[in-house]
């Protein structure tokens, strides 16, 4: 399928896009924490794989696209850098904005349970938000995307060396982050440092 | 105890939770979690956030990112932004190198471009000002016949703007003298040494003038001025023998451009600008009147100008263009300064535009 991809085949290219797109999609959506950005930077993501597919020369498909949507996904952080926006808050009946309105979803009918998984989602998201880039990628293809040293380096080009160091030090800021939420923890999990 | 854990030890115990460890290096790391407690606790630790992390569920794409053929086709205008960007700085570096290079071509040629200065057509140019600036001042007993003939004096090199040139016409009898004010120009060594000898032999022959006793009945065949009592051989003589001529000084320097209105061939315009003046009889300065109101115009007046024998028909005098000289050279050199400084401008301003559409 890749080398009739290759070969210039579209459709071929398509079912490859069925394959990998639930793989890009997250990954593009933990780098950047946003939707909307995730789906621009997926979509830009294959469109710049077909054309350059010439370029690809052979091993992982998957850590080659995952290369290609870190990228984008760089580009599409410089971006928002440049252009910061600030998102629209509900207000209150004061007229005032609500401060955190995701934090304070209504869960309505949502089990309790669910509840505390989606908080903490959004609390692992919040630590990984805050780690630098190289981190970031990093450990979502590590420890997200479940990619052994070996992938994570291809994908990111860097040594094995690199990969160690940088998952190491990503994991232990994301320790330090998390100690804040640890009433979101489960029982089990909750750190005992700090 | 805690500060014994190095980042080394981290490595370690994320490699080990990855399964990434050698035989070695496991067997090492396993006997010091086994003794260390606070290592233990790090990998706890670690472990822990590791789980967690990778508990993130996996989303699912929220549509097919299907690629179709225009969408392929069509390059995002976008990408193009790098390029202009490219092409606008690589017109800046060579429009600074080329500007850079001009500049030191001039620079390095001007010596060579001295000499093409232009001249005027079958007319001999005497710019007094440069002549005067080449002459050294010569003491008083020394300089006093080149006075007697009204050559100035003038040690400050530099002409100044305005500086007056005498455009004679060749083979003119009698002799029509222009005055134009121009900017100062360099002039051939070759051309002031030439009006110093034609200077020197005037003198001259106006003291065998003087001096013969034939004066003043043979006006028409010496260009001599007008003589007064003090450019006389008389007069110089006293001059000479009187103990201490009083010396004047005259400080500031300004050009004082005069004609003499007799009809004299040899023109001696004067200007009394001596940043270092010498010492000048009183009677020097006598010879040296101060031109008016016209004479500083550089228009001469029919009175001012010498009836000349090949009259030059009313305007068509023969003039120097004082307009630019710019050589092919340099018209390429401006053609090319002009285009890559357009190309910088339209690409970066086209970049720029780029990219705010792009956001």
């Amino acid at each position: 399928m890749i080398q009739a991809a290759r070969d210039g085949d579209l459709d071929s290219f398509n079912r490859l896009v069925l394959v990998y797109q639930d793989l890009v999609y997250n990954h593009a959506f933990r780098m950047v924490g946003e939707e909307e950005s995730a789906d621009d930077a997926t979509q830009n993501t294959f469109i710049s794989a077909y054309n350059h597919l010439g370029s690809f020369r052979g091993g992982s498909f998957k850590a080659w696209l995952l290369r290609i949507v870190t990228n984008s996904c760089y580009d599409e952080l410089r971006r928002r850098k440049r252009r910061p926006t600030v998102p629209l808050e509900p207000l209150d009946d004061a007229g005032e904005e609500v401060e955190s309105a995701r934090w304070m979803v209504d869960p309505g009918n949502q089990p309790e349970e669910q509840v505390e998984q989606a908080e903490l989602q959004r609390a692992i998201q919040h630590c990984l938000d805050n780690l630098p880039g190289d981190f970031r990628a990093t450990v979502i293809m590590v420890d997200v995307q479940g990619l052994d040293y070996f992938e994570a380096a291809q994908a990111i080009g860097k040594p094995i060396g690199t990969i160690k160091s940088r998952l190491a030090r990503a994991r232990l800021r994301l320790r330090d982050c998390l100690n804040g939420f640890a009433e979101l923890l489960p029982a089990g999990f909750r750190l005992e440092i700090g | 105890m805690k500060n014994q854990i190095t980042s080394r030890d981290y490595e370690l115990i994320s490699a080990y939770l990855d399964n990434q460890l050698n035989e070695k290096d496991r067997a090492l790391l396993e006997t010091r979690i086994r003794t260390d407690p606070e290592l233990r606790n790090e990998l706890h630790e670690i472990s822990k956030t590791r789980i967690l992390v990778h508990s993130l569920p996996q989303l699912r794409a929220p549509r097919n990112y299907y690629v179709n053929a225009t969408a392929v086709q069509t390059r995002p205008s976008h990408q193009l932004a790098p390029i202009f960007g490219i092409v606008s700085a690589i017109a800046s570096v060579l429009l600074a190198l080329v500007i850079f290079g001009s500049t030191f071509l001039k620079s390095s040629s001007q010596v060579a471009m001295a000499p093409a200065l232009p001249v005027a057509n079958e007319t001999i140019v005497v710019q007094q000002e440069v002549q005067r600036s080449a002459v050294t001042p010569l003491p008083p007993t020394e300089a006093a016949p080149g006075v007697l003939m009204g050559a100035p004096l003038r040690a400050s090199p530099t002409p100044n703007i305005g500086a007056l040139k005498i455009v004679q016409t060749e083979n003119a009898t009698p002799t029509t003298i222009y005055l134009f004010a121009y900017p100062p120009t360099s002039i051939p060594e070759k051309l002031v040494t030439l009006n110093e000898e034609q200077n020197e032999i005037s003198q001259i022959q106006c003291e065998e003038y003087y001096g013969s006793g034939a004066y003043p009945t043979l006006t028409s065949q010496y260009d001599c001025p007008t003589p007064t009592p003090s450019n006389t051989i008389s007069s110089f003589l006293d001059i000479l023998s009187s103990p201490s001529p009083t010396p004047t000084t005259t400080p500031t320097p300004t050009i004082t451009p005069t004609t003499t209105p007799a009809p004299t061939g040899s023109p001696t315009p004067t200007a009394s600008a001596t940043p270092t003046p010498p010492v000048v009889p009183p009677s020097i300065q006598n010879i040296a009147p101060t031109g008016g109101a016209e004479s500083q115009t550089g228009i001469t007046s029919p009175d001012q100008v010498v009836s000349a024998g090949n009259p030059t028909p009313a305007g068509q005098e023969k003039t120097v263009n004082p307009g630019p000289n710019l050589s092919f050279l340099n018209y390429l050199l401006l053609t090319v300064e002009i285009s890559l400084a357009a190309i910088a401008i339209i690409a970066g301003i086209v970049a720029i535009v780029i990219r705010v559409r792009a956001g």
